[in-house]
């Protein structure tokens, strides 16, 4: 038995737990808690798109003084504050750590051959600080005058100022709380896992020899840890120009008739600090699904991963490339047009690494023996959105076409499909990959294909149409429709449907996965015949993943249908026959 | 078992020291961020108090004194006194950063925020920028001294020797970087 297994109470095993496999699933309950808040907001300002100024029972989830007093109506800067929580709450909270929090946590030690993360203490820091941020972000909607309500990039001025809009008070105060202590939970993970697999890979793990989830989880480490601080050091300069009155931000601007009481300063300043963390964010939150989707695809294709080399390179130079992107978000600030076509092109250079990941997902699939389990029918859905999601980017990265449809449900549409369907996909296919390793039993099957099919038909049956009405011109985060659109105005009500559907069926998810962590059937070892090392784990948890000695690494994690061998799948674990050669 | 043992311990030493590298690079991050907005805004930072050319050559000074340290504890030779030394020009690098703030303030009138009481005119950005990042600073050296006088307590406790001086070397580039850091900024505020 490992000497790093040992007697533990309740409160280290389940709370102040150190073992990198307990604070994955941390992550994991409070991303799928954050899920479910996130989504029944959406559902909320769905149902006031739909039937603009009427009451609606799901109101009655948030505080009373968010209606309309007569009419029971959701007031128009609680839509605001839907809207933002919602963008903060999936992008941070459910993509970010839910996402990377959980599947870097549980798969890093367990697919590098290593006992635990370099620290274990910090990676409790992590998941603390992250709940700490949690509770927060939720206290804040509480507060009498609204949680934040700037979008969830919180612009200033509107977010600089109290008295500007009515959720730039308190609640804005405790958005940029919340994110800070986000903000430190996640470099404190991001330094762990980069330490971790740089240094405490088995014997025979080389860098060439990781699974693609390592490398997809290293690179947005790296992400993390270069463009976090930099968000940081935006939203410290916003808490001084809130609070202490400082000109960052904000100029001689005149709102609501008053001439603000600051010089010199720029909104401007803070969208380049912003966006130089915001659009890494997006790959922080796209590659470990991108990784995790390579997986599942080569496991139930039994067949190795097609170029692999080709998928360490696209993900190396996605993560480098989301670097020199960020002013593709800001073409109507005024930019000079060459900077804007210098950030145009670098822009669609990531089509390029882009194209060769779809590329080779396709080319492992073709002609591959698939097996259609819920985790690869998510997988191949994942492909699918990152394909349409990605073409409309294309058009969003050319700022002559991104001008035409800036801030529309055009841009919505887009980057749903693309990041956020994506994302949402592959942590699924991450969960029911994965489920029998966390808790030893597997995930109902019927119910997960109903799970993938509703999920898959709602989800485009909600973000598809969304392109249209941002063609006809309907401006995003509008309370209603601004003029009568004719029967483009009927696509909302078609979207709501979807919307609700959608959520409803969220939860036959939320369902299997409680009822198969206590009733499901028992796992197996290795129930999916997979070549990674953590499927060469005792199903009974210990801390130290392996009894007695680590794993040695013989081979690349690949080696499906390997002709000449006795079974479709080789643990990398397994030595090399003689004569036989790696790949 | 005792070479795996010292195999084990090496392997997390170095993961240690990277956590620490990475973590400075992170530092950077947010340091680069700060001085961005210079390059993007034109902005012109004010630095007329020589308090701070008086802290840039304390910190470096203490900086040498720990190269000292470095070397010594290699020869196994004392170094509690001198990590002392340093963690002293430490609180005089502070001492000096506060009577250079009250310097800018009291006689430059350059004020973080509030209006200015001669011109009545709000603070410029620059102005609050300027405390902003030499603020911003001493908040991570703050991190640096208590690591030194940890770093102390331990060396008079006889906890380091010339095997094991992990403690010794985290201390000592984390206090290197700070003192890289403030060189930079002083430059930066004073050349741009």
């Amino acid at each position: 038995m490992s000497d790093h297994h040992h007697k533990e109470t309740f409160i280290t095993k389940y709370i102040f737990s150190q073992d990198h496999k307990m604070i994955a699933k941390q992550f994991l309950l409070t991303g799928i808690f954050m899920a479910l808040v996130g989504m029944l907001m959406s559902a909320m300002f769905r149902v006031q798109l739909a039937n603009p100024g009427e009451t609606s029972i799901l109101y009655n989830l948030m505080p009373s003084n968010w209606m309309d007093p007569d009419t029971g109506a959701l007031l128009q800067d609680k839509y605001l504050a839907l809207v933002t929580m919602h963008g903060t709450i999936l992008v941070f909270w459910v993509l970010t750590a839910g996402l990377s929090g959980t599947f870097a946590n549980f798969l890093i030690p367990l697919q590098i051959g290593a006992r635990d993360m370099a620290s274990g203490f910090i990676n409790m820091l992590s998941y603390w600080f992250f709940f700490a941020a949690t509770v927060v972000l939720i206290y804040s909607i509480y507060v009498p005058s609204g949680p934040a309500s700037a979008g969830w990039t919180i612009y200033p001025p509107l977010s600089a100022e109290a008295s500007y809009i009515e959720g730039s008070g308190l609640g804005m105060t405790l958005w940029l709380v919340s994110i800070t202590l986000f903000i430190v939970g996640s470099l404190l993970g991001g330094l762990n896992y980069i330490v971790t697999i740089l240094n405490l890979r088995t014997k025979g793990m080389s860098m060439k020899r990781l699974p693609l989830t390592i490398w997809a989880l290293f690179v947005t480490a790296i992400l993390g840890v270069l463009s976090f601080p930099v968000l940081l050091s935006c939203g410290l300069l916003l808490v001084f120009d809130r609070s202490f009155g400082t000109s960052f931000y904000l100029s001689d601007l005149i709102i609501g008739g008053e001439a603000a009481h600051h010089i010199g300063g720029s909104p401007i300043l803070f969208e380049h600090l912003f966006w130089f963390l915001g659009h890494p964010e997006v790959y922080i939150i796209l590659l470990p699904a991108l990784g995790m989707t390579s997986e599942v695809i080569s496991v139930n294709t039994r067949k190795p991963i097609f170029g692999y080399q080709a998928m360490v390179l696209s993900l190396l130079a996605i993560g480098f490339l989301s670097f020199i992107v960020w002013g593709h978000h800001m073409f109507m600030t005024g930019m000079n047009p060459f900077l804007g076509s210098v950030f145009a092109f670098t822009t669609l250079l990531i089509a390029i690494p882009s194209a060769i990941k779809v590329f080779n997902y396709l080319t492992t699939l073709w002609r591959g023996n698939i097996r259609f389990t819920p985790a690869m029918l998510f997988a191949i859905a994942m492909v699918s959105t990152f394909i349409t999601g990605g073409l409309t980017g294309l058009i969003l990265g050319n700022a002559p076409l991104d001008i035409n449809v800036h801030d529309t449900y055009f841009v919505v549409g887009h980057f749903h499909i693309v990041m956020g369907l994506s994302a949402i996909y592959g942590m699924l296919a991450g969960v029911y990959h994965w489920f029998p390793k966390m808790y030893g039993r597997m995930m109902n099957k019927n119910l997960g294909y109903l799970h993938f099919w509703g999920t898959f038909i709602c989800a485009y049956g909600v973000f598809f149409p969304m392109h249209f009405l941002g063609l006809a011109g309907l401006p995003r985060r509008y309370y209603a429709n601004p003029v009568d659109m004719g029967q483009i105005t009927d696509i909302n009500d078609i979207i709501t449907f979807f919307a609700l559907a959608g959520a409803v069926i969220q939860f036959i998810f939320v369902f299997n996965f409680f009822y198969s962590i206590f009733r499901g059937s028992p796992a197996s070892k290795n129930p999916w015949k997979a070549n990674t090392l953590e499927w060469t784990t005792p199903v009974e948890r210990i801390h130290g993943n392996w009894p007695g000695d680590l794993p040695e690494v013989h081979r690349w994690a690949y080696d499906y249908s390997k002709p000449g061998a006795e079974e479709d799948y080789i643990p990398q674990n397994v030595p090399l026959k003689e004569g036989e050669s790696e790949h | 078992m005792s070479t795996s043992y010292t195999l084990e311990n090496i392997r997390k030493e170095k993961a240690t020291m990277q956590l620490l590298w990475i973590g400075m690079v992170s530092i950077c991050m947010f340091f680069a961020g700060l001085t961005s907005l210079v390059f993007v805004d034109n902005m012109e930072i004010p630095s007329e108090s020589d308090w701070f050319l008086y802290s840039t050559v304390i910190v470096l000074f203490s900086s040498l004194v720990y190269l000292i340290v470095s070397r010594n504890i290699k020869r196994d030779k004392p170094v509690s006194f001198l990590i002392f030394m340093v963690f002293i020009l430490g609180l005089i690098f502070t001492y000096c950063q506060f009577q250079g703030w009250s310097d800018m303030r009291n006689n430059y009138g350059i004020i973080f925020t509030g209006e200015n009481p001669e011109t009545g005119q709000a603070t410029p950005k620059e102005h609050s920028y300027f405390y902003a990042i030499t603020v911003a600073h001493f908040a991570h050296l703050i991190f640096g001294l208590i690591a030194l006088f940890i770093t102390f307590f331990n060396a008079l406790r006889n906890k380091y020797s010339s095997k094991k001086f992990l403690g010794i070397k985290l201390a000592g580039t984390y206090w290197h970087f700070l003192t890289i850091l403030w060189v930079y900024i002083y430059l930066f505020i004073n050349y741009t």
